[in-house]
């Protein structure tokens, strides 16, 4: 029986912009993720379907060089890797449907697919459109918003739960072929391991250039001015108590047993030294000296 | 008592939370804490819940508060245990927070 595969499409989000508010002067945030949320949940119930399937993943990711990073995540946690060249500033990756075309393109290269998986929506406002064009451009069926996404014991169905007005649910029966998109509600992108990650961080990602012909929508729609962005709604677990005053205090944290903040200082240099000494003592990082009265110059 | 889920708090990031809201900030401060009471509490809870993260402790063991980017959860009244360490009320109409900017 050939390999299946399973795949997964990532694309980067816009650096966030910080703005001082003395100077006015806009600046792009280090550190922004590599992988979004909604993006890293489409990889991890990827990781788990081809799990439980026995299926291949295969990262298909978007964007210039700089968005090799995800791509190495993805490496390190033992999937394939294939990046679409489209340069942060090229018109490819503002146009959905011309990119569902160059990735459609790619699914053609790789064993059996299985399933599509995508986050949905990105941290950088994105519409959300490129799952259901590359439904289109597959013939496949879809499954867009999922806030779940699991093979159902008893029968092996692959079964997708999506919100629908009113609080109410609806459970997917998702066929093989389909296209999905995930929330990235309530999970959690498994961690690799150091050696795999240096591995990936070596390997080379094979990259595509879209020919001319895919890289442009005729007649596509143009949006209209865009506005801030809102973070999706998630799942969260109701908190633990009956009175407004008991959940707060669940939901807080604060009945959890913590040390009540304190601010030290200002001090000097040795009671600076001493307080985190004794801190990094009282939570077990340090072995506390031999004797109490140790005299401070002594070298130990 | 549930186990604490440290990893709930990480889901979005202060700055992601509060660029979602716009504050129209008041001239009278709608909550006042009082420093006093605040010297001799042992837990802090305010400083711990407050989402706004409005609660400072300072060196010599009282309560910095700033009531400018509040989002009027109520969350610090009703977690302070102690009494009279905390007033409470909405801002003056037109002013306060303004959740879902956009
Ligand atoms: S406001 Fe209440 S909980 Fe916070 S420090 Fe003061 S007394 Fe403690
Ligand atoms: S009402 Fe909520 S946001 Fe405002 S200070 Fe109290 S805990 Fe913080």
């Amino acid at each position: 029986m050939p390999v299946e595969t399973v795949l997964v499409c990532v694309r980067p989000a816009e650096p966030a912009a910080d703005v001082d508010p003395l100077s006015g002067a806009v600046s792009h945030r280090s550190g922004s993720p590599a992988l979004t949320d909604a993006d890293a949940a489409a990889l991890e119930y990827g990781l788990r379907l081809a799990d439980a399937w026995s299926a291949r993943v295969h990262v298909i990711g978007i964007g210039g060089p700089e968005s090799e990073e995800a791509l190495r995540i993805a490496a390190a946690l033992g999937a394939g890797t294939l990046r679409v060249d489209a340069p942060e500033a090229a018109d490819l990756m503002a146009d959905d449907r011309a990119l569902a075309r160059v990735i459609a393109s790619a699914v053609g290269r790789l064993p059996y697919v299985r399933l599509v998986l995508c986050g949905d929506g990105s941290a950088d406002g994105g519409t959300g459109a490129l799952p259901a064009f590359l439904a289109h451009e597959l013939g496949a069926a879809q499954a867009l918003g999922l806030t779940r996404l699991e093979v159902r014991e008893g029968d092996g169905a692959l079964v997708g739960e999506r919100r629908l007005d009113g609080g109410r649910r609806e459970l997917l029966r998702v066929p093989p072929g389909a296209v999905c998109s995930v929330e990235a509600a309530g999970l959690r992108l498994r961690r690799s391991a150091l050696p795999a990650v240096l591995r990936a961080a070596r390997a080379p990602v094979e990259s595509i250039v879209p020919t001319d012909g895919q890289a442009s929508s005729v007649g596509a729609v143009s949006a209209g001015p865009p506005r801030p962005g809102r973070p999706r709604t998630r799942v969260v677990a109701p908190p633990d108590g009956t009175a407004p005053r008991d959940r707060l205090r669940a939901l807080t944290g604060v009945q959890t047993p913590h040390h009540a903040p304190e601010l030290i200082g200002p001090v000097d240099a040795v009671k600076a030294a001493d307080a985190l000494l004794e801190f990094l003592q009282e939570r077990g990082y340090l072995n506390a000296p031999a004797r109490a009265d140790t005299p401070r110059d002594t070298p130990r | 008592m549930s186990a604490p889920d440290p990893a709930r708090w990480a889901d979005i990031a202060f700055e992601d939370r509060m660029s979602t809201v716009e504050f129209r900030v008041g001239e009278r401060a709608h909550i006042s804490v009082d420093s006093e009471v605040c010297r001799s509490c042992t837990t802090r809870a305010c400083v711990t819940a407050c989402p706004a993260d409005l609660f400072a402790p300072t060196a010599d063991g009282g309560i910095l508060f700033n009531y400018e980017q509040c989002f009027e959860c109520g969350t610090c009244y009703q977690v302070c245990d102690a009494e009279g360490a905390i007033t409470w009320t909405y801002p003056d109409g037109g002013h306060g927070v303004v959740f879902r900017h956009g």
